[in-house]
């Protein structure tokens, strides 16, 4: 009763604070306020706690004639819907990123969203989250996860999505989905429903499921699609997995990534973007840079092992704000045709991870390391 | 006035036989014998047979132990079960009888090489009998006698219903092995410097000589509750989640617990809080169940399998 008490009291007592302080921002004439406006930017940018999002005035890329132009993608990823009635937070929050991105100002190019758009592939979940993303103003480009496709092995999201696999080219970049997530039949002989295939392969600290793979079906689909594309042109994939190994045991996995790197390895500027790991995550292989996606619905805390040297962690996420560690972000393709990646975190500030600080083996741009203790 | 005698003693007759009847219905200790199979029903004859008086009373029903439901779906009663000497076929056991599965454990993750054949126990004690799947298990090619005698069989199971199956010992384990299967539990201490004591320490030991008998008894006693732990965790309904959230959807073989912070001034409780009041708090906001008191067995569990996880990990009560 105590605690409860004082916690409202503390509560009121920020609120009172709170409100004070506006009331003394309104008594200010114009002068004194442009003045309280530059101090407080000017503390934050010394405090580091700028934020690319808020204070940054965002640099169209080749304004000028004749110059390649740069343009940038918003990402949604992992909103693991239930349906409303079940659990409303995950709804809410995947509808929060969706204001996100609409108010991106100018818009994106596109939206691309990294899957698990539902927890139990249920066809309720799946059009919930459809119909939320069709508030979305950019188009929208869409992958599978392993949520999405174990209850009814892609059916439903295949009849609103279309193939899983897909490309095409946009501003001399070409844009490539693959399906990374094939497990091995692991139920058949256990003899499982599909609901429980799919609760098998929702825990990502399941052991009965298989590892993820991409199979050699997409890998030569993977290779014919790039056959066509010369090695300096950049190039974007993006896949569910990460693929590279990471850590077997919660599939942070894909068991035939070393082939699929080689099908790409040949090019100079190549981007796997992935979803799945609710965290940042940054690496480099070769020339291969890997970025992750951050969850609307919650974040992972990061391996035990094998995270990627390159990787600056973010924040163990405070518990008790749902929306803490989750979040969208930005892919912003440079005119080069790399990826400057930014992970818009809703309750901390965005990171930026550029795409020099890749190519320079983590020597330059190194992206800020949190400032924030953990709880 | 003599009739009226005879006619009150035949009614204190019937009174009485009802009430041994309802004792036997309700009487614990006649239920934990028949669970632990130290009296096997043939020889509890009231149940088969009962007093003459009631059978003219008592409807044409088989008599049913219906208000007893320790088994399926019950805390404590399907976890008290002791190893079994031999190691029989444990997955038969639980599709013979569906039901007696606990905690909802998917059918599916009961191998189904086994379900050709299943090992019927006909009664405690008695041999187990292999009936194939598709035959049914009261038929009996042998004349009426047989037959009248598997329907007497057939009777005494309907007394108990599920008892068989569901105190059939080999499947207590069963879904221990499934959940370790399902789930990666950090391996238990060895213990067997313990058994290794020269024997001039022996002698003054205060409890006797330890054997590897006893440490195995240790570690699967320890084992399983820190099993059952990982059962609830990662199952939304056994947590009382309201919105199908589970403790693993945040906390992957429970990474990010920490629970060898325990005990910490946690700052946004404004207060010292024990690895259990995080968990409470968890259950009642991410999960939206009802908090469980300290000695909730699945409270228990949860923080067992909680600690046992950070196996390895420095303790160092408040870090944060």
């Amino acid at each position: 009763m105590n605690t409860t008490y004082r916690k409202q009291n503390l509560e009121q007592q920020t609120e009172n604070d709170r409100k004070s302080f506006f009331r003394s921002l309104e008594n200010l004439d114009r002068r004194s306020f442009m003045k309280v406006a530059a101090a407080s930017f000017g503390a934050a940018s010394v405090l580091g706690l700028a934020d690319h999002g808020m204070f940054q005035p965002i640099r169209i890329t080749g304004a000028e004639q004749g110059k390649k132009e740069g343009f940038r993608i918003a990402y949604i990823s992992d909103s693991h819907l239930y349906v409303k009635e079940k659990n409303d937070r995950f709804a809410n929050a995947l509808m929060r990123a969706v204001q996100d991105v609409n108010a991106m100002d100018p818009q994106p190019d596109f939206v691309f969203y990294g899957g698990d758009l539902a927890q139990l592939g249920q066809p309720d979940e799946l059009q919930l989250g459809a119909d939320i993303l069709k508030d979305l103003k950019a188009p929208l480009k869409i992958m599978v996860g392993e949520h999405d496709w174990y209850f009814d092995m892609g059916e439903k999201w295949r009849s609103l999505f279309g193939e899983p696999n897909w490309s095409f080219d946009h501003k001399g970049v070409h844009f490539v989905c693959i399906m990374s997530v094939l497990e091995e039949d692991f139920w058949t002989p256990r003899g499982m429903n599909p609901l429980q295939r799919m609760q098998t392969v929702a825990g990502l600290d399941n052991h009965v499921q298989k590892p993820f793979t991409v199979g050699e079906k997409t890998r030569k689909w993977l290779a014919d699609d790039l056959a066509k594309c010369k090695d300096d042109q950049p190039i974007v994939l993006f896949s569910h997995s990460p693929l590279y190994k990471l850590y077997k045991n919660w599939n942070f996995w894909t068991d035939d990534a070393e082939e699929v790197q080689k099908i790409i390895g040949r090019f100079k500027k190549i981007t796997v973007i992935h979803g799945h790991t609710h965290q940042i995550l940054t690496n480099r292989i070769g020339n291969i840079h890997f970025h992750g996606l951050l969850s609307t619905a919650w974040p992972w805390p990061y391996a035990p092992q094998g995270t990627p040297e390159l990787t600056i962690p973010m924040n163990r996420p405070d518990p008790f704000n749902s929306n803490d560690g989750c979040g969208d972000g930005e892919i912003r393709l440079s005119p080069e045709g790399l990826v400057d990646k930014v992970y818009k975190l809703w309750n901390r500030k965005s990171i930026l991870v550029p795409a020099a600080y890749l190519a320079s083996e983590g020597e330059d741009q190194r992206p800020l390391r949190p400032n924030l203790p953990s709880y | 006035m003599k009739k009226f005698k005879i006619k009150i003693s035949m009614m204190g007759i019937a009174v009485f036989a009802v009430l041994v009847l309802l004792g036997f219905a309700f009487c614990p200790i006649s239920r934990l014998e028949a669970q632990n199979g130290t009296i096997s029903t043939e020889q509890t004859p009231a149940v088969q047979a009962p007093a003459p008086a009631a059978a003219q009373n008592a409807p044409s029903q088989p008599l049913q132990r219906r208000f007893f439901n320790w088994g399926p779906g019950r805390w404590g009663g399907n976890l008290r079960g002791t190893r079994p000497s031999s190691a029989p076929q444990s997955a038969p056991a639980a599709a013979q009888n569906p039901s007696a599965v606990p905690y909802n454990v998917p059918a599916a993750s009961i191998s189904t090489e086994d379900r050709s054949e299943s090992p019927v126990l006909i009664a405690a004690g008695t041999a187990p009998k292999t009936v194939a799947a598709d035959e049914p298990q009261t038929a009996d090619p042998k004349g009426t006698e047989a037959q009248k005698d598997s329907e007497e069989k057939d009777l005494q199971k309907n007394a108990f219903p599920g008892s068989f199956a569901q105190w059939d010992n080999a499947f207590h384990y069963s879904w221990v092995e499934e959940e370790k299967e399902r789930h990666q539990i950090k391996p238990h201490a060895d213990n067997k410097a313990v058994v290794k004591i020269t024997k001039s320490q022996k002698d003054g030991h205060t409890y006797g000589n330890y054997t590897e008998a006893d440490l195995l008894l240790w570690q699967e006693e320890t084992e399983r509750l820190v099993v059952e732990g990982s059962l609830i965790f990662h199952n939304a309904d056994l947590l009382g989640s309201t919105n199908a959230t589970s403790c693993d959807m945040c906390h992957p073989d429970a990474e990010g617990t920490h629970a060898e912070t325990y005990p910490k001034y946690q700052v946004q409780l404004g207060r010292v809080a024990l690895l259990r009041d995080m968990a409470n708090w968890c259950l009642k906001n991410p999960c939206r169940a009802e908090p469980m008191s300290g000695d909730d067995p699945r409270m228990r569990a949860l923080e067992a399998y909680m600690q046992a996880q950070r196996t390895g990990k420095i303790m160092k009560y408040g870090k944060h």
